[in-house]
């Protein structure tokens, strides 16, 4: 059921942050480096150490961006508690969805860098 | 199965520069009055400095009901005394302030051009603190909101104020900075600030009625219901930030000064009306 709602979270993302009507960019500054933004894979860890330090990445890449959520700080540390009481199971799932927040909170900053004037009143 | 999606974006090298060159924080200012008065034409502009007790007439009464015996005044109090109370090297907040610090909370935030940054009443009064000695004092609540609140009261009925020097790039930056807060979404529950005060203002969120962004920094600090005390403006943006499940930032953050400025420029022309009460 969770693998359900982080799948509609992604889903969700993805049709909110499609490319910005052209007019709207424009208006700004043209766009003068194209790159991938990460990816968010929903695939399970192989082991909690990578799961942990993969969730860890993508928190400081987050929060590098201001962007960070409260949940992915939640969530990693719900983990780690996990892992302190050996349920590596438990722990290795609750990382690798911290780490997916973590990834929706960098796009969701990258796409409000480019879409946040959509927003402003302007009459 | 490896499900993943990848996501195109771009990265614009060169954005800030790019905005700061159209950033018209008046024509921002005077297109946020007109939105609003042609959506609540009935609300006096005025009113906006009551926040959502502007559009809540049951809970407007309460209110004026609560300023009888304002749960503000022992903060209040606890501030003049403060403030009043000499540093050990025998100044005080009086020294660091123009007129003695009294009915000058209507020019904060202002840009500094000598720091290069915003800043807000609260910094100051811990600058103070620190150019004579004293330890600062935390941001959220406590002595220093009570200075603050103090020094509010004394400007009750002067006007928002806020100069942004257009001709220095760096303060228009600081206003877009804010800006984009207030318009970007951020948490997981994707909101913007402005999704509530700009898009919502006036409606309903479960039990509570929306303020406006017109307004929003007139009355500060606040003692709100909720937290049984009299706390800042930047506590509030913290509170909101988790709220929409994003991680806040620091009191006094360059992130949330930037919002000050922008927010507070919004409510120029607008009568100060600080500290005051909130649910």
């Amino acid at each position: 059921m969770r693998l359900f709602f982080l799948i509609l979270i992604v889903i969700f993302f993805a049709a909110c942050g499609g490319a910005p009507d052209e007019e709207s960019v424009a208006a700004v500054a043209p766009p003068q480096e194209v790159s991938e933004t990460p990816t968010v894979s929903t695939e399970r860890s192989t082991s909690y150490e990578v799961a942990y330090a993969d969730a860890l990445a993508a928190i400081q890449r987050a929060t590098a961006k201001g962007h960070a959520w409260t949940t992915s700080d939640q969530l990693i540390k719900d983990a780690a508690e996990a892992a302190q009481n050996g349920d590596s199971a438990l722990a290795i799932s609750l990382a690798d969805e911290a780490r997916i927040h973590a990834d929706l909170a960098s796009i969701q900053a990258d796409r409000e860098a480019l879409t946040w004037r959509d927003n402003v009143i302007t009459q | 199965m490896n499900r993943s999606i990848s996501f195109l974006s771009l990265f614009v090298l060169g954005f800030g520069v790019g905005t700061v060159a159209h950033a018209d924080p008046e024509a921002d200012r005077l297109a946020l009055v007109n939105y609003y008065q042609q959506r609540y034409p009935n609300v006096d502009l005025q009113e906006y400095a009551n926040g959502l007790y502007a559009f809540d007439e049951v809970a407007r009464e309460q209110w004026i009901e609560m300023e009888d015996f304002p749960p503000y005044e022992i903060g209040m109090e606890e501030g003049e005394e403060y403030f009043n109370t000499p540093f050990a090297n025998g100044k005080g907040y009086a020294d660091c302030f123009e007129n003695g610090g009294i009915g000058i909370r209507q020019n904060f935030p202002y840009f500094d051009a000598t720091l290069g940054e915003v800043v807000t009443l609260e910094l100051a009064i811990n600058q103070c603190r620190e150019t004579n000695g004293e330890e600062p004092l935390p941001y959220l609540d406590g002595e220093l909101v009570a200075v603050s609140a103090y020094m509010a009261y004394t400007s009750r009925g002067s006007t928002t104020n806020v100069n942004i020097p257009t001709q220095d790039p760096r303060a228009l930056q600081a206003y877009e900075s804010g800006k984009e807060f207030y318009y970007a979404r951020r948490g997981q529950l994707n909101f913007a600030c402005a999704s509530c005060h700009a898009q919502s203002a006036g409606l309903s969120l479960r039990a509570d009625r929306l303020s406006a962004a017109l307004g929003q920094t007139t009355h500060w600090p606040v003692y709100r219901s909720s937290w049984g005390e009299i706390g800042s403006l930047h506590k509030r943006f913290r509170e909101c930030n988790v709220q929409v499940r994003a991680r806040p930032f620091e009191a006094q953050s360059l992130e949330y000064r930037n919002l000050e400025y922008f927010l507070t420029y919004m409510s120029n022309g607008l009568q100060l009306n600080g500290p005051a009460s909130r649910r």
